[in-house]
């Protein structure tokens, strides 16, 4: 007679695991110059551990949103303009590869690897914050002092124009 | 006029003044008109914001894209699950008073049934004692009686129920009748088996419960071939954060916060750039074994070709699992980026039981690179079968042990050209010579003709009760439906009675008929042992659920059952012994094979068939107790009358076939009042008929002690109306066969 096991679901350490808690560790890292920051970026990535250990979606977004929150508090105070973009994108980041993470832990046993998977998911991110920071970093440094409006307006346009993209 | 019509305008039009005013930061001479445009922007921030917040809460890669399940059987209820079900989910308000009054009168005459079997009186003086209150000690327990109905709020009444379960059965446990028909010493032995839950033949008690097994099975929507594009909703919700942090941006004066806006509008406009590419997959699938004995374990191997010309970067394949095997190693999901001309290998173990398993499809989800995109479609593939026939020889029931059980059953009043001498008769013109009794000739001087007695074989039709109601099961670990149960225990029957020489029909009695003619022979047993391997009837996923309740101008009550499983087709086929074999195909369907590959079909029609018995219980499809469960508002007359309706509805068609002479076996889990009211039926036309009855229930929850009670009852009923009964504790293990003993 063949015994029937009953389907455990365990733990699986994936690339996106790791990858996410770096980017969230790279955004506290970014925010250490600010008290306040370096207290609400500590609080994300423990809320993103949690989440990735509880597998809740809902607690690794709100992760995201607080290193986020965390990189705009020290931007508008102390921050440096690399240190914001690294924040930014961070916080981005470690959301995105979270979720990630959690998505395929849904629709795959834990024997299964999707190290290809999640590398192409993360080098696709990367690309993105990586060529947006240096439009943003390019952007900053070369707008002269003054023409907020021009930026605001320009931010306001490519999210606009970014919705126009695709239904 | 669209929404991306009015936005690209305005896009085009921000872009042009943010560049104006990036080169020329004077270009706004008027305070007004900027602090008006900060305003505006102030504005969408708090807009961006709530769409971001929202856009979280409601953006989550919903249950649409999500693989789906494989590899475990349907989740079979427990008889009394549904009960529970219902009495968890009404509410104490005014508003489910009806309901609630429907759950007590089922319980009141479960009660009063118990009162008058215990104590050897009337239903109506039982049923005064209930209304009474004076039948137990339990407080809680007393609201069974008609006095507590209460059309206003009602607190605590799941307890109240659980109380009136445990009472009745604790009552129903003690009791040692005198007035009803005792059971037999073995039906005794396995009967308290099954209460006790002993290792070995019994449910595994609390199995379920202790290994911590939950139902988040998930299923694909689809039929083969199609497919759905969606948006995952992952990245919704970044341009309002955009939006917000460059309204805070203003409101600081931080440059730098403004900046962090880029952050959302880049990964807006990369959530937009790709659609998830098509599955262009070429699927091959192998099988280890084709005809494998029960237990023994199949390896699948599936090997995925992406034969597009695109990186496929995300694509996640789930074999589907036909549904009665499980997978005991491996997985059938799998996850994988597929280069072009790539093909990516899995392989997984199902351990094989009784029927045939088709492998013809495959649910695909691939995504775009950044995951925002999702294409999920179920894709046909060719088909690997995998055909597992118990061996139903092996535990066979022989003609013996069964005459047995319907003793005095088979003697025949005619007389005709047998050798066993009968009696003599006067002469007539054209008795032939030979019959012509020459002593008595010599003796009286009268010519005689000598009379035998008439050989007729038994005619026996197995009738195998394969409702939806009859899809429970007394271990949620294996999920083995009582159906199989009944579908193994047939075969042994078969198999034995065709050994002894009986002449054996076979029937389904459920929404998807089958019916294969009484006959005797190889070819025929064959026929008949095939059949419950393969026929769609015995399938381990339960038939479609009634999702109507109809009733003709003249009052009576009719069950439309609705989908593919209800409409069949019905061709006849010649065999090769002569007979007719009866065939059904789902319209549209799949065909299901009864006779032999050459046999022609010769005839067809189209008919709708009722299962007036189930309803479905729950998500999971899974049907029981309709009748018990969900006719509670009616009087115990009424629910019968209700019960012998959906046996009359449900032997319409197949009554018609059963041959005149013929006993019947009818195996059945006795799970609702109809499958008892369906063996009476078929007494009342008159058939001897032995009902065999695997005892699926379990004790470890007040409802489900109720329904093992209820069962009891009907078995007890079957045998005052003078239908035989055997019962017994099937294995739980789908791949040890029925347990049949006679």
């Amino acid at each position: 007679m063949v015994g029937v096991s009953v389907v455990v679901r365990e733990h699986r350490l994936r690339l996106s695991h790791g990858l996410a808690v770096a980017a969230a560790l790279a955004t506290v890292g970014a925010v250490r110059v600010g008290r306040i920051g370096l207290v609400a970026g500590l609080g994300g990535v423990l809320l993103l551990a949690t989440g990735l250990v509880w597998r809740s979606r809902g607690l690794v977004a709100l992760a995201g949103v607080g290193l986020f929150a965390a990189t705009v508090l020290v931007a508008a105070g102390p921050g440096t303009l690399v240190g914001t973009l690294v924040g930014a994108f961070g916080a981005v980041l470690a959301a995105d590869f979270g979720t990630f993470a959690l998505g395929i832990d849904r629709d795959v046993d834990s024997s299964v690897a999707t190290t290809r998977v999640e590398a192409l998911h993360a080098v696709g991110s990367l690309t993105v914050a990586l060529l947006a920071g240096g439009l943003g970093y390019a952007l900053f440094r070369s707008v002269p002092r003054g023409s907020t409006l021009g930026v605001v307006a320009l931010l306001f346009a490519a999210a606009v124009l970014a919705a126009v993209l695709r239904p | 006029m669209n929404r991306r019509q009015l936005l690209l305008p305005v896009g085009v039009l921000a872009a042009g003044a943010g560049v104006a005013l990036t080169l020329r930061p004077g270009l706004v001479p008027s305070p007004w008109l900027t602090s008006g445009f900060v305003l505006g922007v102030w504005v969408v921030g708090l807009l961006g914001a709530g769409l971001a917040v929202l856009g979280r809460l409601t953006g989550d890669d919903g249950e649409t894209g999500r693989l789906p399940t494989a590899g475990e059987r349907p989740a079979y209820r427990v008889p009394g699950d549904g009960l529970a079900d219902r009495t968890a989910a009404v509410g104490a308000s005014d508003r489910d008073a009806a309901e609630r009054d429907r759950i007590r009168d089922r319980l009141r005459d479960v009660t009063v049934a118990v009162l008058a079997r215990r104590e050897g009186i009337g239903e109506a003086d039982a049923a005064d004692r209930v209304d009474a209150g004076d039948w137990t000690d339990d407080a809680a327990a007393l609201f069974a009686g008609t006095d507590s109905r209460h059309d206003h709020v009602e607190t605590g009444f799941a307890r109240r129920v659980d109380a009136v379960a445990d009472a009745v059965a604790d009552l129903f446990e003690t009791d040692t009748p005198t007035g009803a028909a005792a059971p037999t010493d073995a039906e005794d032995t396995d009967a308290s088996e099954a209460a006790d839950g002993s290792p070995g033949t019994g449910p595994e008690s609390g199995s379920a419960a202790e290994s911590g097994t939950t139902d988040d099975s998930v299923t694909l929507d689809l039929d083969p071939g199609e497919e759905l594009l969606e948006r995952s909703g992952r990245w919704r919700g970044i341009q309002g954060l955009a939006l917000a942090v460059t309204a805070v941006g203003i409101l600081v004066g931080a440059p730098l916060v403004i900046l962090t806006g880029v952050v959302g509008v880049a990964f807006a406009a990369y959530a937009r750039v790709w659609d998830a590419p098509a599955p262009t997959l070429a699927v091959e699938r192998a099988v280890s074994e084709t005809d494998p004995r029960p237990g023994e374990r199949v390896e699948v191997t599936l090997s995925v070709r992406n034969r597009g010309d695109r990186l496929l970067p995300d694509v996640r394949i789930c074999d589907d699992v036909p549904a009665g095997l499980r997978v005991v190693d491996g997985t059938p999901r799998h996850t994988t980026a597929l280069r072009p001309g790539k093909t990516a290998t899995i392989s997984y173990t199902v351990e094989a039981v009784r029927g045939e398993h088709s492998f013809d499809s495959l649910a695909v989800v691939t995504r775009d690179i950044s995951a925002a995109s999702r294409r999920v479609a179920r894709l046909p593939t060719e088909s690997a079968t995998v055909a597992c026939r118990p061996p139903f020889g092996e535990h066979s029931v022989s003609l013996g042990d069964l005459a047995t059980l319907l003793s005095g059953r088979t003697e025949v009043a005619e007389t005709g050209t047998g050798v066993s001498f009968h009696s003599l008769r006067e002469h007539r013109r054209g008795d032939p010579l030979g019959s012509l009794d020459w002593g008595h000739l010599a003796k009286t001087g009268e010519f005689a003709t000598r009379r035998y007695d008439e050989p007729r074989t038994v005619r026996v039709a197995v009738l195998v009760d394969a409702r939806a109601a009859a899809y429970v099961t007394a271990d949620e670990r294996h999920r083995r439906p009582a159906v199989d149960v009944c579908t193994c225990a047939a075969g042994a029957l078969v198999a034995g009675l065709l050994d002894d020489g009986a002449v054996v029909g076979l029937g389904a009695v459920g929404p998807r008929p089958c019916w294969v003619p009484a006959g005797n022979g190889r070819d025929h047993r064959e026929r008949l042992l095939r059949t419950l391997t393969s026929h769609e009837a015995f399938d381990w996923q339960p038939p479609e659920p009634v999702t109507a309740d109809a009733v003709s101008p003249d009052g009576e009550r009719t069950h439309r059952a609705t989908g593919p499983t209800a409409r069949v087709v019905r061709s006849a086929a010649a065999s090769e012994d002569g007979g007719v074999t009866m065939a059904d195909t789902p319209a549209g369907g799949r065909t299901v094979a009864v006779s032999d590959g050459g046999s022609a079909v010769v005839e067809g029609e189209s008919a709708v068939v009722d299962d007036a018995s189930a309803v479905a219980e729950g998500e999971s499809g899974t049907v029981g107790d309709r009748t018990a469960e969900a006719d509670g508002s009616a009087s115990a007359d009424q629910h019968d009358a209700d019960s012998a309706a959906t046996a009359k509805t449900l032997l319409d068609d197949l009554g018609t076939r059963l041959p005149a002479d013929a006993q019947v076996v009818f195996c059945t889990p006795l799970a609702d009042d109809a499958s008892a009211a369906v063996a009476r039926q078929l007494r009342a036309r008159g058939h001897d008929v032995l009902v065999a009855s695997p005892d699926v229930t379990r004790d470890d929850t007040p409802c489900r002690r109720l329904a093992g009670v209820e069962r009891r009852l009907r078995l007890d009923g079957l045998r005052r109306d003078g239908v035989a009964v055997h019962e017994w504790t099937p294995p739980t293990d789908p791949t040890a066969g029925a347990g049949w003993s006679a």
